[in-house]
C-alpha cells in the first residue's frame, strides 16, 4: 500500500515535471513569437492586403482613379482568355521560362566544372563568367539591341557583310526575335548559375571520386554517377530561381524589343503593366495578376514536388 | 519574466524599425512663412522647370511652388491617380489632350473657359486643352515633324528638295536605290510611322472631318474604312522594295544614326534631334511630307505639346495662385525661356526666331496647323488603342497582315475595350 503510494507520487511528480516543461515551451515559444511580428506584420501589409485588393479589382471596372468602380464579375477573366496579345504573351512567356531553364541548366553544370578544375587563368575565367550576370537585364537588352540591330550597321550584321554574308533580319523577324530574347536570356544568366553549381561542386567529398577510380570508374561516368547525383540540391535551387524569375520576366524582353515584332516577346508581366499602369485598366491587369499568381504557385509547387523526389531518390 | 520584457521590447524596436519607412510614404504641404504654397506636378524635370518657378517666384513673392515630377514616357498617369485618389492632389498638374483625358471626364479638372488668359492660346492649342467647346488647360507649344534629307546624297540624283507628291516622292527613293545603292528611306516603327500620321490629317482635312479618330471611337465610322487609302500609299515603300522591311526592329535613335552615318538618305524627324543633326557634320535640310493622294497638300505629324490645368478642388488662395502660374505660362516671360530651350510656341502675338533649317515646315505646316496625330484623337483609352496599332503596324509591315486586316484589327481592339 506505501509502496502503491509511493508510485502514485512519483507519477504525480513526473506529470507535474512534464506540464512545467511544457509550459516553459510554451512561454519560449510565445516569446519567439514576437519576433515574427515584424515580418507578419510587413507580410500583411505588403503582400496579402496587396493580393485581397487585388483579387476586388480583377471583378471590377476599375481605373485607377475612380473610387467606386463599377462591378463587372468574371468578365475581365473571359476578355484575357480572348485578347489574342495577352495569349500570344503567356505563350512566350511559358516558352522562355522553360527554355532559359533547360538551356542554363545544361550549360552552367558542365561549365561549372570546367571551372572547378585547374588551370591557368581559372580564376579570371570564374570572374568573367560571373561578370555576364552583374550587369541588369534591362541593360543588357539596350546592349543587345545595338548587338543585334537588324539594319546593316548592327555589329553582328556588319560582321557578316564584310565576311561576304547577307544580313539577318535578327529583331524584325518574330521567331528570330524570340530566339534572340531566349538567347540573351541563357548567356546573361548561364555565369551566375555556373557560380552556383560551383559552390556545391566543391562540397561534394573528393573521396567518392577517389573510390570511383579505384573501382575503374571513367570520368563519364564519375560526372553521371557522382556528381550528377551530388548536384541535385544545387540544381533544384538554380531551375527553381530560373522559372519563377523566367515566368516573371520583364526587363530584357521590354528593353531588346519592346515586346515586338508585334506581339511576338510580350510576356505576362509586361501585360500586367501595360494594362494598369500604361493603360490605366486596372480591371484586366487585376485579372491577369491573379492568374499569374495562381499559375505561378502551380508551377513552383509542381517543380518542387518533382524536385524533391528526384532528391529523394539520389541523395 | 525579464527575457520576455526584453524580447519584447526588441521585437516591438524591430517592428517600429521595419514599418518606419511605410510612414514616409504620407506627407504634408504645409504654408510655410506665410506664403501659399502651390503643389504641383509635372513631366518636365527639376532642371527643366527651374527657370519658371524661380521667374515665377520672383513675380509673386507670397507663392512658393512646390514642384515634383515623372518622366513623359514612365507612370506618370498612375503617379497622379495615385495622388489624386490618396488626397494629394497636386494643385496644379501637367495635362495632354483634354478630349483623350480620363480627369476631365471624372470631373477633376476645373474648367477655365472664362479665364481671360485662355484667348492667348492659338486656336489649335484651344481646341487641343478643350472639351465639348469648354476649356481645361493651357499650352503653349506644339511640334511637327518633316523629311530630314542629305543635301549631298539627293544632289547626286538631281533633287533639292522634298518631292511635293508621294508618287514623286517613291521615284526618289528609288533613283536613290538604285543609282547610288544607299538606304533611301529609314523610318522607325516604335510608335505610330509619322508619315501614316500625316497621310490621315490630309485625308481628315480632305473630308472636312474636324473630329479625326474620335470620330472611330465614337462609333461613326471604322478604322478599315478610314485607313486603307494611307495604309495602302504608305506599304508602297514596303511592297516597292525601297525600305527595307527591317524597320520593324529600328528604333527613333537609330533610324537618326544611320541618317548620321550617311547610310540613310531620308529620315523623318522633328526639332528634338537638331542638335545632334548639326553636330553631325552633315549638310542637311528638312521638308515638309509629300502630298498624298486623296488629302489635303502637304500634313505633317504633329500635336500640341501638354500643358497645364488645375485640379477641380483647388480653392481660395491655391485656387489663385493656380490661375496665376496658368497666366504666368503663356506671358512673354515664360514663353521666352520655352522659346530658348528650343520649343515652337504657338501662342498668339509671340514671335521667335526659328532654326532656319526649319523655318518651311513652321511657316507651311505648323503656323497654318497643318498637322496631326492619330493618339490625340483616341478618347480616354488612347494609351491602349494606341499599343494596340503601333503592333499592328509591325506586324502589316512584316507582311503577316494586309491593310484590310489591319483596320478589322483595330476596330476589334476599339470594340473590345467599350
Amino acid at each position: 500500500m506505501t509502496i502503491r503510494r509511493k508510485t502514485k507520487a512519483v507519477y504525480a511528480s513526473d506529470r507535474e515535471l512534464e506540464r512545467r516543461k511544457r509550459m516553459r515551451n510554451l512561454k519560449e515559444d510565445v516569446a519567439a513569437s514576437w519576433f515574427l511580428l515584424p515580418i507578419c506584420a510587413v507580410f500583411v501589409v505588403l503582400y496579402a492586403v496587396p493580393l485581397a485588393q487585388t483579387l476586388y479589382y480583377s471583378l471590377t471596372d476599375w481605373d485607377g482613379l475612380n473610387l467606386n468602380p463599377g462591378w463587372v464579375g468574371l468578365e475581365n477573366y473571359a476578355k484575357i482568355f480572348s485578347d489574342a496579345s495577352i495569349l500570344e504573351g503567356l505563350g512566350f512567356t511559358i516558352v522562355y521560362a522553360v527554355l532559359t531553364t533547360l538551356l542554363v541548366t545544361v550549360i552552367a553544370i558542365p561549365l561549372a566544372v570546367q571551372l572547378n578544375q585547374r588551370f591557368l587563368g581559372r580564376n579570371f575565367a570564374r570572374s568573367l563568367f560571373f561578370f555576364l550576370s552583374v550587369p541588369s537585364l534591362a541593360l543588357m537588352g539596350m546592349v543587345w539591341k545595338l548587338i543585334l540591330s537588324p539594319l546593316q550597321s548592327g555589329m553582328i550584321n556588319t560582321l557578316l557583310v564584310n565576311l561576304g554574308l547577307d544580313t539577318v533580319p535578327w529583331l524584325s523577324n518574330s521567331r528570330l526575335a524570340q530566339a534572340c530574347v531566349i538567347f540573351v536570356g541563357v548567356w546573361a544568366q548561364i555565369g551566375w548559375h555556373a557560380t552556383l553549381y560551383l559552390a556545391y561542386l566543391q562540397s561534394i567529398p573528393s573521396d567518392l571520386y577517389e573510390q570511383a577510380r579505384v573501382d575503374g570508374a571513367n570520368a563519364r561516368q564519375q560526372f553521371i554517377h557522382i556528381t550528377l547525383p551530388q548536384l541535385t540540391p544545387g540544381i533544384v535551387v538554380s531551375m527553381f530561381l530560373l522559372m519563377s524569375g523566367g515566368l516573371k520576366v520583364y526587363d530584357l524582353p521590354f528593353t531588346l524589343t519592346g515586346g515586338g515584332p508585334g506581339f511576338a516577346t510580350n510576356t505576362v508581366s509586361q501585360a500586367i503593366i501595360d494594362r494598369g499602369i500604361g493603360q490605366q485598366q486596372y480591371g484586366i491587369a487585376s485579372a491577369l495578376s491573379v492568374l499569374f499568381t495562381i499559375a505561378m504557385c502551380v508551377v513552383i509547387f509542381a517543380q518542387l514536388g518533382i524536385s524533391s523526389m528526384i532528391q529523394r531518390r539520389f541523395v | 519574466m525579464k527575457l520576455n520584457k526584453a524580447v519584447r521590447v526588441a521585437a516591438a524596436l524591430a517592428a517600429g524599425a521595419m514599418l518606419l519607412p511605410l510612414a514616409a510614404c504620407g506627407g504634408d504641404t504645409a504654408q510655410n512663412d506665410g506664403k501659399t504654397t502651390l503643389t504641383m506636378f509635372t513631366w518636365d524635370n527639376d532642371q527643366v522647370m527651374k527657370p519658371y518657378i524661380e521667374a515665377f517666384e520672383a513675380k509673386y513673392p507670397d507663392i512658393k511652388v512646390d514642384q515634383s515630377s515623372a518622366p513623359a514616357n514612365g507612370d506618370k498617369a498612375q503617379i497622379l491617380n495615385t495622388r489624386i485618389t490618396g488626397g494629394q492632389a497636386p494643385d496644379v498638374f501637367y495635362f495632354g489632350n483634354a478630349k483623350n483625358d480620363l480627369h476631365v471626364a471624372q470631373d477633376l479638372v476645373l474648367d477655365i473657359t472664362d479665364e481671360p488668359f485662355v484667348e492667348k492660346m492659338g486656336d489649335g492649342s484651344r481646341a487641343y486643352m478643350s472639351k465639348d467647346g469648354r476649356v481645361y488647360g493651357v499650352t503653349s507649344t506644339a511640334w511637327e515633324s518633316g523629311i530630314v534629307y542629305n543635301k549631298e546624297i539627293l544632289a547626286k540624283v538631281g533633287a533639292d528638295e522634298i518631292p511635293e507628291t508621294w508618287d514623286e516622292f517613291i521615284d526618289l527613293c528609288k533613283k536613290i536605290k538604285d543609282e547610288l545603292g544607299v538606304t533611301p528611306f529609314q523610318e522607325h516603327l516604335d510608335e505610330t510611322p509619322h508619315l501614316v500620321a500625316a497621310c490621315m490629317g490630309g485625308h481628315y482635312a480632305a473630308e472636312g472631318n474636324e473630329e479625326g479618330d474620335l470620330a472611330i471611337i465614337n462609333g461613326d465610322t471604322t478604322f478599315e474604312k478610314e485607313y486603307q487609302g494611307c495604309l495602302t500609299q504608305w506599304m508602297r515603300l514596303y511592297e516597292e522594295d525601297v525600305e527595307s522591311r527591317d524597320s520593324v526592329g529600328v528604333s527613333g535613335e537609330q533610324a537618326l544614326q544611320e541618317f548620321i552615318n550617311g547610310n540613310a538618305a531620308m529620315i523623318i524627324t522633328g526639332a528634338w534631334d537638331f542638335t545632334k543633326l548639326n553636330e553631325s557634320g552633315i549638310d542637311w535640310a528638312m521638308d515638309l511630307v509629300p502630298t498624298f493622294e486623296g488629302g489635303e497638300s502637304r500634313y505633317g505629324a504633329g500635336a500640341d505639346s501638354p500643358g497645364y490645368a488645375i485640379y477641380a478642388k483647388v480653392e481660395g488662395k491655391k485656387l489663385d495662385a493656380a490661375k496665376k502660374w496658368l497666366e504666368f505660362m503663356l506671358s512673354d516671360e515664360a514663353l521666352q525661356i520655352t522659346a530658348d530651350a528650343g520649343n515652337i510656341v504657338t501662342v498668339k502675338g509671340f514671335e521667335q526666331e526659328i532654326d532656319p533649317h526649319y523655318q518651311k515646315v513652321y511657316d507651311e505646316g505648323l503656323k497654318l496647323g497643318k498637322y496631326y496625330l492619330p493618339n490625340q484623337n483616341f478618347g480616354v483609352q488612347s494609351d491602349a488603342i494606341d499599343t494596340e496599332a503601333t503592333s499592328q503596324y509591325q506586324l502589316l509591315v512584316q507582311g503577316q497582315t494586309t491593310p484590310e486586316q489591319w483596320g478589322q484589327n483595330m476596330d476589334a481592339k476599339v470594340a473590345s475595350l467599350s
